[in-house]
Protein backbone atom coordinates (compact mmCIF):
# COMPACT_ATOMS: atom_id res chain seq x y z
CA UNK A 1 0.00 0.00 0.00
CA UNK A 2 1.55 3.32 -1.02
CA UNK A 3 1.17 4.97 2.32
CA UNK A 4 4.68 6.01 3.22
CA UNK A 5 7.34 8.24 1.82
CA UNK A 6 10.90 7.09 1.64
CA UNK A 7 12.77 9.44 3.95
CA UNK A 8 16.06 10.00 5.62
CA UNK A 9 15.04 8.60 8.96
CA UNK A 10 17.64 10.36 11.08
CA UNK A 11 17.04 13.78 9.55
CA UNK A 12 13.30 13.46 9.80
CA UNK A 13 13.45 12.27 13.39
CA UNK A 14 14.89 15.58 14.49
CA UNK A 15 12.07 17.75 13.19
CA UNK A 16 9.08 15.66 12.24
CA UNK A 17 9.17 12.74 14.61
CA UNK A 18 10.20 10.48 11.76
CA UNK A 19 6.79 10.58 10.20
CA UNK A 20 5.91 11.88 6.77
CA UNK A 21 2.26 12.11 5.96
CA UNK A 22 1.03 10.02 3.00
CA UNK A 23 1.23 11.97 -0.24
CA UNK A 24 -2.50 11.49 -0.83
CA UNK A 25 -3.02 14.11 1.87
CA UNK A 26 -5.24 14.43 4.90
CA UNK A 27 -7.66 11.84 3.57
CA UNK A 28 -5.12 9.24 4.69
CA UNK A 29 -4.11 8.73 8.31
CA UNK A 30 -1.02 6.57 8.78
CA UNK A 31 -1.55 3.70 11.20
CA UNK A 32 1.85 4.47 12.69
CA UNK A 33 0.19 7.35 14.56
CA UNK A 34 -1.61 4.76 16.66
CA UNK A 35 1.25 2.35 17.28
CA UNK A 36 4.53 4.25 17.56
CA UNK A 37 6.11 4.67 21.01
CA UNK A 38 8.02 7.69 19.66
CA UNK A 39 4.82 9.41 18.64
CA UNK A 40 3.23 8.54 21.97
CA UNK A 41 6.06 10.30 23.80
CA UNK A 42 6.00 13.20 21.40
CA UNK A 43 2.28 13.68 22.06
CA UNK A 44 2.92 13.95 25.77
CA UNK A 45 5.51 16.63 25.15
CA UNK A 46 3.83 18.57 22.35
CA UNK A 47 0.14 18.14 23.07
CA UNK A 48 -0.48 17.41 26.73
CA UNK A 49 2.48 19.40 28.04
CA UNK A 50 2.41 21.79 25.11
CA UNK A 51 0.49 25.02 24.41
CA UNK A 52 -2.94 23.48 24.89
CA UNK A 53 -5.49 23.56 27.69
CA UNK A 54 -6.35 20.26 29.37
CA UNK A 55 -9.55 19.57 31.26
CA UNK A 56 -8.85 19.14 34.98
CA UNK A 57 -12.27 19.03 36.61
CA UNK A 58 -15.48 20.89 37.32
CA UNK A 59 -15.68 23.76 39.77
CA UNK A 60 -18.55 22.02 41.56
CA UNK A 61 -16.14 19.23 42.50
CA UNK A 62 -14.05 21.64 44.56
CA UNK A 63 -16.51 24.18 46.00
CA UNK A 64 -14.81 24.82 49.36
CA UNK A 65 -11.27 25.83 50.34
CA UNK A 66 -9.15 22.70 50.62
CA UNK A 67 -11.37 20.62 48.32
CA UNK A 68 -9.24 18.75 45.85
CA UNK A 69 -9.57 16.25 43.03
CA UNK A 70 -6.90 14.37 41.14
CA UNK A 71 -6.58 13.90 37.42
CA UNK A 72 -4.04 13.39 34.67
CA UNK A 73 -2.68 15.70 32.03
CA UNK A 74 -1.41 13.20 29.51
CA UNK A 75 0.90 10.95 31.50
CA UNK A 76 1.31 13.45 34.34
CA UNK A 77 -0.71 13.09 37.56
CA UNK A 78 -2.15 16.46 38.59
CA UNK A 79 -4.06 17.76 41.61
CA UNK A 80 -6.73 20.45 41.30
CA UNK A 81 -7.40 22.24 44.58
CA UNK A 82 -9.20 25.33 45.86
CA UNK A 83 -7.00 27.44 48.11
CA UNK A 84 -7.82 29.57 51.16
CA UNK A 85 -8.69 32.58 49.05
CA UNK A 86 -11.03 30.57 46.83
CA UNK A 87 -8.65 30.47 43.88
CA UNK A 88 -8.19 27.28 41.87
CA UNK A 89 -4.70 25.83 41.89
CA UNK A 90 -3.18 22.85 40.11
CA UNK A 91 0.15 21.14 40.55
CA UNK A 92 1.94 17.96 39.57
CA UNK A 93 1.36 15.26 42.17
CA UNK A 94 5.05 14.55 42.70
CA UNK A 95 7.11 15.43 45.73
CA UNK A 96 9.74 18.12 45.17
CA UNK A 97 12.15 16.08 47.29
CA UNK A 98 12.43 12.61 45.74
CA UNK A 99 9.49 12.46 43.40
CA UNK A 100 7.10 10.34 45.44
CA UNK A 101 3.33 10.54 45.11
CA UNK A 102 2.03 13.12 47.60
CA UNK A 103 -1.77 13.21 47.26
CA UNK A 104 -2.89 9.62 47.62
CA UNK A 105 -6.68 9.79 47.54
CA UNK A 106 -8.64 10.58 44.37
CA UNK A 107 -10.68 13.33 46.04
CA UNK A 108 -11.04 15.01 49.40
CA UNK A 109 -10.49 18.08 51.51
CA UNK A 110 -7.16 18.98 53.07
CA UNK A 111 -5.49 21.86 54.87
CA UNK A 112 -2.31 20.90 53.07
CA UNK A 113 -0.52 17.85 51.80
CA UNK A 114 2.29 15.73 53.22
CA UNK A 115 4.48 13.25 51.41
CA UNK A 116 4.63 9.96 53.32
CA UNK A 117 8.26 9.28 52.39
CA UNK A 118 10.13 11.98 54.36
CA UNK A 119 7.17 14.04 55.53
CA UNK A 120 7.82 17.07 53.41
CA UNK A 121 4.67 19.12 53.73
CA UNK A 122 2.96 21.43 51.27
CA UNK A 123 0.34 24.13 51.29
CA UNK A 124 -2.72 24.03 49.06
CA UNK A 125 -0.81 25.61 46.22
CA UNK A 126 1.81 22.85 46.34
CA UNK A 127 4.52 25.02 47.95
CA UNK A 128 6.85 23.41 50.48
CA UNK A 129 6.05 24.60 53.99
CA UNK A 130 7.72 21.98 56.13
CA UNK A 131 10.93 19.94 55.88
CA UNK A 132 11.78 17.56 58.76
CA UNK A 133 15.30 18.00 60.16
CA UNK A 134 15.70 21.08 57.98
CA UNK A 135 18.08 22.65 60.52
CA UNK A 136 19.50 19.32 61.66
CA UNK A 137 18.82 17.20 64.70
CA UNK A 138 20.74 17.15 67.97
CA UNK A 139 23.13 19.74 66.58
CA UNK A 140 24.18 17.68 63.59
CA UNK A 141 23.23 17.42 59.96
CA UNK A 142 20.38 19.23 58.30
CA UNK A 143 20.36 21.28 55.14
CA UNK A 144 23.02 23.93 54.76
CA UNK A 145 22.38 27.65 54.89
CA UNK A 146 21.91 27.90 51.14
CA UNK A 147 18.88 25.66 51.26
CA UNK A 148 15.66 27.65 50.94
CA UNK A 149 12.57 25.52 51.10
CA UNK A 150 10.56 28.36 49.58
CA UNK A 151 12.41 27.62 46.36
CA UNK A 152 10.84 24.17 46.21
CA UNK A 153 7.32 23.26 45.21
CA UNK A 154 5.35 20.72 43.27
CA UNK A 155 5.26 22.03 39.72
CA UNK A 156 2.26 24.31 39.18
CA UNK A 157 0.05 24.50 36.12
CA UNK A 158 -1.72 27.60 34.88
CA UNK A 159 -5.41 27.26 35.64
CA UNK A 160 -8.42 28.89 34.01
CA UNK A 161 -12.10 28.04 33.86
CA UNK A 162 -15.05 28.71 31.62
CA UNK A 163 -18.65 28.19 32.72
CA UNK A 164 -17.47 26.12 35.68
CA UNK A 165 -15.22 23.83 33.63
CA UNK A 166 -11.60 23.98 34.79
CA UNK A 167 -8.62 23.65 32.48
CA UNK A 168 -4.90 23.68 33.09
CA UNK A 169 -1.78 24.02 30.99
CA UNK A 170 1.95 23.59 31.52
CA UNK A 171 2.68 26.12 28.81
CA UNK A 172 3.07 29.88 28.97
CA UNK A 173 2.30 29.98 25.27
CA UNK A 174 -1.26 28.66 25.37
CA UNK A 175 -3.85 31.12 24.13
CA UNK A 176 -6.17 32.69 26.68
CA UNK A 177 -8.74 29.99 27.47
CA UNK A 178 -11.61 31.93 25.89
CA UNK A 179 -9.79 32.18 22.60
CA UNK A 180 -8.67 28.57 22.89
CA UNK A 181 -12.25 27.31 23.24
CA UNK A 182 -13.66 29.53 20.50
CA UNK A 183 -17.11 31.12 20.25
CA UNK A 184 -19.24 28.07 19.44
CA UNK A 185 -17.94 25.89 22.28
CA UNK A 186 -17.98 28.82 24.71
CA UNK A 187 -21.60 29.47 23.87
CA UNK A 188 -22.65 25.83 24.23
CA UNK A 189 -20.87 25.34 27.56
CA UNK A 190 -22.35 28.58 28.87
CA UNK A 191 -25.84 27.49 27.86
CA UNK A 192 -25.53 24.04 29.41
CA UNK A 193 -23.83 25.24 32.60
CA UNK A 194 -26.22 28.16 33.11
CA UNK A 195 -27.83 26.27 36.00
CA UNK A 196 -26.12 24.68 39.02
CA UNK A 197 -24.72 21.22 38.40
CA UNK A 198 -24.24 18.25 40.67
CA UNK A 199 -21.77 15.45 40.06
CA UNK A 200 -23.55 12.09 40.17
CA UNK A 201 -20.55 9.79 39.88
CA UNK A 202 -17.39 8.68 38.17
CA UNK A 203 -16.52 5.80 35.91
CA UNK A 204 -13.08 4.52 34.99
CA UNK A 205 -12.64 2.73 31.71
CA UNK A 206 -9.55 1.14 30.20
CA UNK A 207 -9.48 0.70 26.45
CA UNK A 208 -6.72 -1.31 24.80
CA UNK A 209 -6.26 1.02 21.88
CA UNK A 210 -4.72 4.34 20.99
CA UNK A 211 -6.53 7.28 22.57
CA UNK A 212 -6.89 9.12 19.27
CA UNK A 213 -9.09 6.38 17.85
CA UNK A 214 -11.80 7.21 20.38
CA UNK A 215 -11.22 10.95 20.14
CA UNK A 216 -11.71 10.67 16.37
CA UNK A 217 -14.68 8.33 16.81
CA UNK A 218 -16.51 10.92 18.89
CA UNK A 219 -16.88 13.26 15.91
CA UNK A 220 -17.42 10.53 13.33
CA UNK A 221 -20.94 11.05 11.97
CA UNK A 222 -20.47 8.20 9.50
CA UNK A 223 -20.15 5.44 12.07
CA UNK A 224 -23.00 6.39 14.37
CA UNK A 225 -26.00 4.96 12.48
CA UNK A 226 -23.87 2.19 10.95
CA UNK A 227 -22.34 0.80 14.14
CA UNK A 228 -24.76 1.76 16.89
CA UNK A 229 -27.94 -0.16 16.14
CA UNK A 230 -29.68 0.52 19.44
CA UNK A 231 -31.58 3.61 18.26
CA UNK A 232 -32.63 2.02 15.01
CA UNK A 233 -33.54 -1.35 16.51
CA UNK A 234 -35.86 0.26 19.04
CA UNK A 235 -37.17 2.98 16.73
CA UNK A 236 -35.78 5.85 18.75
CA UNK A 237 -34.51 8.46 16.30
CA UNK A 238 -34.95 9.51 12.71
CA UNK A 239 -31.84 8.84 10.69
CA UNK A 240 -32.21 12.03 8.64
CA UNK A 241 -32.18 14.50 11.47
CA UNK A 242 -30.28 17.74 11.01
CA UNK A 243 -26.74 17.87 12.29
CA UNK A 244 -23.82 20.25 12.31
CA UNK A 245 -20.11 20.11 13.13
CA UNK A 246 -18.16 23.23 14.04
CA UNK A 247 -14.40 23.10 14.31
CA UNK A 248 -11.92 25.27 16.14
CA UNK A 249 -8.27 25.24 17.24
CA UNK A 250 -6.92 24.21 13.83
CA UNK A 251 -9.74 21.73 13.46
CA UNK A 252 -8.87 19.75 16.58
CA UNK A 253 -11.87 20.87 18.66
CA UNK A 254 -15.27 19.83 17.40
CA UNK A 255 -18.72 20.87 18.54
CA UNK A 256 -21.07 18.30 17.11
CA UNK A 257 -24.74 19.23 17.28
CA UNK A 258 -27.67 17.00 16.44
CA UNK A 259 -31.00 18.79 16.34
CA UNK A 260 -34.24 17.52 17.71
CA UNK A 261 -36.32 16.02 14.96
CA UNK A 262 -40.01 17.04 14.97
CA UNK A 263 -40.88 13.44 14.07
CA UNK A 264 -38.93 12.11 17.05
CA UNK A 265 -41.49 13.55 19.45
CA UNK A 266 -44.23 11.47 17.89
CA UNK A 267 -42.24 8.27 17.71
CA UNK A 268 -43.19 5.30 19.77
CA UNK A 269 -40.16 3.43 20.96
CA UNK A 270 -40.19 -0.34 21.06
CA UNK A 271 -38.42 -0.29 24.42
CA UNK A 272 -40.50 -1.74 27.22
CA UNK A 273 -39.09 1.02 29.42
CA UNK A 274 -39.10 4.17 27.27
CA UNK A 275 -37.56 6.37 29.96
CA UNK A 276 -34.14 5.02 28.97
CA UNK A 277 -34.39 6.98 25.73
CA UNK A 278 -36.87 9.74 26.59
CA UNK A 279 -34.78 12.84 26.32
CA UNK A 280 -36.79 15.71 27.70
CA UNK A 281 -35.50 19.09 26.65
CA UNK A 282 -33.65 20.20 29.73
CA UNK A 283 -32.62 23.34 27.86
CA UNK A 284 -34.80 25.82 25.98
CA UNK A 285 -33.44 24.96 22.55
CA UNK A 286 -33.96 22.48 19.74
CA UNK A 287 -30.69 20.62 20.27
CA UNK A 288 -30.99 16.90 21.01
CA UNK A 289 -27.31 16.04 21.44
CA UNK A 290 -24.11 18.04 21.79
CA UNK A 291 -20.79 16.29 21.69
CA UNK A 292 -17.95 18.65 22.45
CA UNK A 293 -14.39 17.53 21.84
CA UNK A 294 -11.89 19.92 23.36
CA UNK A 295 -8.42 18.94 22.25
CA UNK A 296 -6.43 17.23 23.50
CA UNK A 297 -7.91 15.55 26.54
CA UNK A 298 -11.65 15.88 26.93
CA UNK A 299 -15.00 15.12 25.48
CA UNK A 300 -18.41 16.29 26.67
CA UNK A 301 -21.55 14.32 25.89
CA UNK A 302 -24.57 16.53 26.57
CA UNK A 303 -27.87 14.83 25.94
CA UNK A 304 -31.19 15.10 27.77
CA UNK A 305 -30.35 15.12 31.47
CA UNK A 306 -27.42 12.71 31.14
CA UNK A 307 -24.33 14.84 30.97
CA UNK A 308 -20.82 13.50 31.10
CA UNK A 309 -17.29 14.59 30.46
CA UNK A 310 -14.59 12.11 29.58
CA UNK A 311 -10.97 12.79 30.43
CA UNK A 312 -8.51 10.93 28.21
CA UNK A 313 -5.42 9.54 29.92
CA UNK A 314 -3.03 7.93 27.43
CA UNK A 315 -0.98 5.16 29.04
CA UNK A 316 0.81 3.60 26.06
CA UNK A 317 0.42 3.70 22.28
CA UNK A 318 -2.10 0.89 22.58
CA UNK A 319 -3.78 1.66 25.90
CA UNK A 320 -5.58 4.57 27.51
CA UNK A 321 -7.96 5.24 30.31
CA UNK A 322 -11.09 7.30 30.12
CA UNK A 323 -12.41 8.74 33.34
CA UNK A 324 -16.03 9.79 33.10
CA UNK A 325 -17.50 12.42 35.35
CA UNK A 326 -21.30 12.23 35.27
CA UNK A 327 -23.33 15.27 36.18
CA UNK A 328 -26.77 16.79 35.88
CA UNK A 329 -28.76 19.78 37.07
CA UNK A 330 -28.79 20.19 40.82
CA UNK A 331 -31.93 22.33 40.92
CA UNK A 332 -34.31 19.80 39.37
CA UNK A 333 -34.90 16.40 41.06
CA UNK A 334 -36.57 15.18 37.87
CA UNK A 335 -33.27 15.64 36.05
CA UNK A 336 -31.59 13.23 38.42
CA UNK A 337 -34.31 10.61 37.87
CA UNK A 338 -33.99 10.98 34.12
CA UNK A 339 -30.23 10.93 34.35
CA UNK A 340 -30.26 7.50 36.05
CA UNK A 341 -32.39 6.04 33.27
CA UNK A 342 -30.67 7.76 30.35
CA UNK A 343 -27.19 6.99 31.56
CA UNK A 344 -27.76 3.33 30.66
CA UNK A 345 -26.94 4.45 27.14
CA UNK A 346 -23.44 5.68 27.95
CA UNK A 347 -20.23 4.52 29.54
CA UNK A 348 -18.52 1.14 29.17
CA UNK A 349 -21.85 -0.72 29.43
CA UNK A 350 -23.89 1.79 27.46
CA UNK A 351 -26.38 0.84 24.78
CA UNK A 352 -24.89 3.33 22.32
CA UNK A 353 -21.32 3.26 23.59
CA UNK A 354 -20.14 -0.31 24.10
CA UNK A 355 -19.51 -0.82 20.39
CA UNK A 356 -17.00 2.02 20.29
CA UNK A 357 -14.71 0.26 22.75
CA UNK A 358 -15.11 -3.02 20.89
CA UNK A 359 -14.34 -1.48 17.52
CA UNK A 360 -11.29 0.52 18.52
CA UNK A 361 -9.77 -2.38 20.47
CA UNK A 362 -10.13 -4.79 17.59
CA UNK A 363 -8.97 -2.12 15.13
CA UNK A 364 -5.87 -1.48 17.22
CA UNK A 365 -4.97 -5.16 17.18
CA UNK A 366 -5.11 -5.16 13.37
CA UNK A 367 -3.20 -1.95 12.63
CA UNK A 368 -0.44 -2.99 15.01
CA UNK A 369 0.44 -5.84 12.66
CA UNK A 370 3.94 -5.04 11.44
CA UNK A 371 3.48 -6.58 8.01
CA UNK A 372 0.37 -4.59 7.28
CA UNK A 373 1.58 -1.01 7.52
CA UNK A 374 -0.88 1.33 5.98
CA UNK A 375 -3.24 4.17 6.52
CA UNK A 376 -6.89 4.66 7.21
CA UNK A 377 -9.08 6.16 4.52
CA UNK A 378 -10.94 9.33 5.43
CA UNK A 379 -12.29 10.50 2.08
CA UNK A 380 -16.05 10.76 2.60
CA UNK A 381 -17.34 14.08 1.22
CA UNK A 382 -14.20 14.89 -0.74
CA UNK A 383 -10.74 15.71 0.47
CA UNK A 384 -11.38 19.19 1.84
CA UNK A 385 -9.15 19.78 4.83
CA UNK A 386 -10.10 23.13 6.25
CA UNK A 387 -13.82 23.32 6.87
CA UNK A 388 -14.85 25.40 9.85
CA UNK A 389 -18.34 24.01 9.69
CA UNK A 390 -20.26 21.12 8.10
CA UNK A 391 -24.04 21.11 7.99
CA UNK A 392 -24.80 17.47 7.32
CA UNK A 393 -23.81 14.03 8.60
CA UNK A 394 -22.58 12.48 5.37
CA UNK A 395 -19.02 13.65 5.75
CA UNK A 396 -15.61 12.90 7.18
CA UNK A 397 -14.35 16.43 6.57
CA UNK A 398 -14.29 17.15 10.30
CA UNK A 399 -11.96 14.18 10.78
CA UNK A 400 -9.60 15.43 8.10
CA UNK A 401 -9.60 18.85 9.73
CA UNK A 402 -8.64 17.24 13.02
CA UNK A 403 -5.76 15.28 11.52
CA UNK A 404 -4.39 18.32 9.78
CA UNK A 405 -4.40 20.31 13.02
CA UNK A 406 -2.97 17.37 14.94
CA UNK A 407 -0.10 17.03 12.47
CA UNK A 408 0.64 20.71 12.72
CA UNK A 409 0.70 20.65 16.52
CA UNK A 410 2.91 17.56 16.40
CA UNK A 411 5.33 19.25 14.02
CA UNK A 412 4.85 16.72 11.24
CA UNK A 413 5.61 17.94 7.74
CA UNK A 414 2.43 18.35 5.67
CA UNK A 415 1.85 15.92 2.82
CA UNK A 416 3.41 16.83 -0.51
CA UNK A 417 0.96 15.97 -3.28
CA UNK A 418 2.65 14.41 -6.27
CA UNK A 419 5.95 14.37 -4.44
CA UNK A 420 8.40 11.53 -4.29
CA UNK A 421 5.94 9.75 -2.06
CA UNK A 422 3.64 8.70 -4.88
CA UNK A 423 3.72 4.95 -5.00
CA UNK A 424 6.52 4.93 -2.47
CA UNK A 425 7.18 2.19 -0.04
CA UNK A 426 8.97 2.63 3.22
CA UNK A 427 12.63 2.44 2.35
CA UNK A 428 14.75 -0.36 3.71
CA UNK A 429 17.17 0.95 6.28
CA UNK B 1 -39.11 -18.41 57.52
CA UNK B 2 -39.45 -15.53 59.93
CA UNK B 3 -38.64 -16.05 63.55
CA UNK B 4 -35.98 -18.61 62.86
CA UNK B 5 -32.59 -17.67 64.24
CA UNK B 6 -30.22 -16.75 61.46
CA UNK B 7 -27.62 -19.20 62.58
CA UNK B 8 -30.04 -22.03 61.92
CA UNK B 9 -31.98 -20.57 58.96
CA UNK B 10 -30.43 -23.26 56.85
CA UNK B 11 -33.36 -23.65 54.51
CA UNK B 12 -33.21 -20.01 53.45
CA UNK B 13 -29.45 -20.04 53.12
CA UNK B 14 -29.52 -23.23 51.11
CA UNK B 15 -32.22 -21.83 48.80
CA UNK B 16 -30.27 -18.62 48.27
CA UNK B 17 -27.08 -20.55 47.56
CA UNK B 18 -28.94 -22.66 45.03
CA UNK B 19 -30.32 -19.51 43.43
CA UNK B 20 -26.83 -18.06 43.07
CA UNK B 21 -25.63 -21.24 41.42
CA UNK B 22 -28.57 -21.18 39.02
CA UNK B 23 -27.98 -17.48 38.36
CA UNK B 24 -24.33 -18.11 37.50
CA UNK B 25 -25.19 -21.04 35.25
CA UNK B 26 -27.88 -19.05 33.46
CA UNK B 27 -25.43 -16.28 32.55
CA UNK B 28 -22.49 -18.58 31.83
CA UNK B 29 -24.67 -20.74 29.57
CA UNK B 30 -25.78 -17.64 27.65
CA UNK B 31 -29.42 -18.26 28.58
CA UNK B 32 -29.77 -14.52 29.00
CA UNK B 33 -33.52 -14.48 28.29
CA UNK B 34 -34.02 -16.40 31.56
CA UNK B 35 -31.97 -13.94 33.59
CA UNK B 36 -34.88 -11.54 34.44
CA UNK B 37 -36.78 -14.49 35.94
CA UNK B 38 -34.56 -14.33 39.02
CA UNK B 39 -36.12 -10.94 39.82
CA UNK B 40 -39.50 -9.62 40.90
CA UNK B 41 -41.33 -7.42 38.40
CA UNK B 42 -40.44 -4.25 40.27
CA UNK B 43 -36.96 -5.37 41.30
CA UNK B 44 -33.90 -3.23 40.86
CA UNK B 45 -30.68 -4.44 39.24
CA UNK B 46 -27.80 -2.03 39.74
CA UNK B 47 -24.12 -2.04 38.94
CA UNK B 48 -22.12 0.49 40.90
CA UNK B 49 -18.46 0.90 41.70
CA UNK B 50 -17.31 0.78 45.27
CA UNK B 51 -15.60 4.11 44.59
CA UNK B 52 -18.95 5.78 43.90
CA UNK B 53 -20.79 4.00 46.70
CA UNK B 54 -18.15 5.03 49.25
CA UNK B 55 -18.33 8.63 48.01
CA UNK B 56 -22.10 8.67 48.40
CA UNK B 57 -22.57 9.06 44.65
CA UNK B 58 -24.93 7.22 42.34
CA UNK B 59 -22.65 6.59 39.40
CA UNK B 60 -24.47 3.46 38.28
CA UNK B 61 -22.96 1.71 35.29
CA UNK B 62 -26.35 0.13 34.78
CA UNK B 63 -29.53 1.26 36.51
CA UNK B 64 -32.57 -0.97 36.03
CA UNK B 65 -35.57 -0.51 38.27
CA UNK B 66 -37.94 -3.07 36.81
CA UNK B 67 -37.88 -6.35 34.94
CA UNK B 68 -38.92 -4.62 31.71
CA UNK B 69 -35.56 -2.85 31.67
CA UNK B 70 -33.79 -6.18 32.12
CA UNK B 71 -35.70 -7.65 29.18
CA UNK B 72 -34.82 -4.58 27.11
CA UNK B 73 -31.18 -5.13 27.95
CA UNK B 74 -31.17 -8.71 26.81
CA UNK B 75 -33.13 -7.90 23.67
CA UNK B 76 -30.68 -5.13 22.82
CA UNK B 77 -27.71 -7.46 23.33
CA UNK B 78 -29.37 -9.95 21.00
CA UNK B 79 -30.52 -7.65 18.20
CA UNK B 80 -28.68 -4.34 18.43
CA UNK B 81 -25.33 -4.35 20.20
CA UNK B 82 -21.95 -5.53 19.04
CA UNK B 83 -19.69 -6.59 21.86
CA UNK B 84 -16.70 -8.80 22.50
CA UNK B 85 -17.18 -12.45 21.64
CA UNK B 86 -16.57 -14.23 24.89
CA UNK B 87 -17.76 -16.69 27.48
CA UNK B 88 -18.20 -15.83 31.15
CA UNK B 89 -17.50 -17.96 34.19
CA UNK B 90 -19.12 -16.66 37.36
CA UNK B 91 -17.57 -17.85 40.61
CA UNK B 92 -19.94 -17.01 43.45
CA UNK B 93 -18.92 -17.73 47.00
CA UNK B 94 -19.23 -16.59 50.64
CA UNK B 95 -23.01 -16.60 50.26
CA UNK B 96 -24.45 -15.36 53.54
CA UNK B 97 -27.55 -13.90 55.13
CA UNK B 98 -26.84 -10.89 57.30
CA UNK B 99 -30.36 -10.26 58.45
CA UNK B 100 -34.04 -10.61 57.73
CA UNK B 101 -36.88 -8.15 58.27
CA UNK B 102 -40.50 -8.48 57.14
CA UNK B 103 -39.57 -11.44 55.00
CA UNK B 104 -36.82 -9.58 53.16
CA UNK B 105 -33.44 -11.24 53.41
CA UNK B 106 -30.35 -9.07 53.48
CA UNK B 107 -27.91 -11.34 51.69
CA UNK B 108 -24.37 -11.03 50.43
CA UNK B 109 -22.06 -12.99 48.18
CA UNK B 110 -18.64 -12.48 46.65
CA UNK B 111 -18.25 -12.94 42.95
CA UNK B 112 -15.51 -13.14 40.36
CA UNK B 113 -16.14 -13.32 36.64
CA UNK B 114 -13.51 -14.82 34.39
CA UNK B 115 -13.92 -13.94 30.74
CA UNK B 116 -12.54 -16.08 27.96
CA UNK B 117 -12.23 -14.61 24.49
CA UNK B 118 -12.91 -16.24 21.15
CA UNK B 119 -9.33 -17.51 21.00
CA UNK B 120 -9.39 -19.12 24.42
CA UNK B 121 -7.56 -16.51 26.47
CA UNK B 122 -8.96 -16.11 29.97
CA UNK B 123 -8.76 -13.02 32.16
CA UNK B 124 -10.27 -11.94 35.43
CA UNK B 125 -12.89 -9.51 34.16
CA UNK B 126 -14.56 -8.39 37.36
CA UNK B 127 -14.48 -8.98 41.09
CA UNK B 128 -16.83 -7.65 43.69
CA UNK B 129 -19.77 -8.24 45.93
CA UNK B 130 -23.45 -8.92 45.45
CA UNK B 131 -25.57 -6.92 47.88
CA UNK B 132 -28.98 -8.54 47.69
CA UNK B 133 -32.50 -8.02 48.98
CA UNK B 134 -34.29 -11.34 48.55
CA UNK B 135 -37.85 -12.46 49.22
CA UNK B 136 -39.47 -15.86 48.88
CA UNK B 137 -42.42 -16.35 46.54
CA UNK B 138 -44.05 -19.77 46.77
CA UNK B 139 -40.90 -21.00 48.44
CA UNK B 140 -38.67 -19.71 45.64
CA UNK B 141 -36.19 -16.93 46.37
CA UNK B 142 -36.45 -13.87 44.10
CA UNK B 143 -34.40 -10.70 44.01
CA UNK B 144 -36.12 -7.56 45.13
CA UNK B 145 -32.79 -5.91 44.48
CA UNK B 146 -29.37 -7.05 43.36
CA UNK B 147 -26.64 -4.44 43.64
CA UNK B 148 -23.42 -5.52 41.97
CA UNK B 149 -20.79 -3.63 43.89
CA UNK B 150 -17.67 -3.54 41.76
CA UNK B 151 -14.24 -3.78 43.27
CA UNK B 152 -13.09 -3.74 39.66
CA UNK B 153 -14.35 -0.23 39.07
CA UNK B 154 -12.05 0.25 36.11
CA UNK B 155 -13.83 -1.63 33.33
CA UNK B 156 -11.47 -3.05 30.74
CA UNK B 157 -13.00 -3.07 27.29
CA UNK B 158 -16.72 -3.08 27.85
CA UNK B 159 -19.45 -4.59 29.98
CA UNK B 160 -22.27 -6.08 27.92
CA UNK B 161 -23.61 -9.16 29.68
CA UNK B 162 -25.02 -8.73 33.20
CA UNK B 163 -22.73 -9.63 36.08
Amino acid sequence: MPAYTAIDHAAAQSNTGGLVWPAEGWSRVPFELFTSPDIHEREDERLFRGPHWNYLGLEVEVPEPGDYTTCHVGATPVVLVRDEGGALRAFVNRCAHRGAEVVRRPRGNARGFTCIYHNWSYDRAGRVVGVPWEKGRGGVGGYDAAFDKAQHRMRPLRVASWAGVVFGTFSDDALPLEDYLGPAIRERLSAVFARPMTVTGYQRHTIRANWKLLYENSRDFYHAPQLHKFFGAFGIVQPDQAARAEMWHEGTHCLLTIYRSPEARKQRTKLEEPRVAAFRTALPDDIAISIVGIFPNCLFTLIGSAFSIRQFRPKAPDRFEVVYTYFTYADDPECLREHLFQNNQFGPAGYVAMEDAEVVEKLQARIALGAEKGASLVAMDGTDTTPERIDHMVSEANLRAMWKGYARFMGFAPPEPGGSAAGGERSPR
Amino acid sequence: MSGIGLAVDRDALFAIEQMNKAYARCLDDDRLEEWPDFFLDDARYLIQSRENRDAGLYGYILYFENRAMMRDRIKSLRIANYYNLHTDRHLITNVDILGVADGVYDARANYAVIQTDAEGRSDLFSAGEYVDRIVFRNGVPKFRERLVLLDTSNIVGLLAVPL
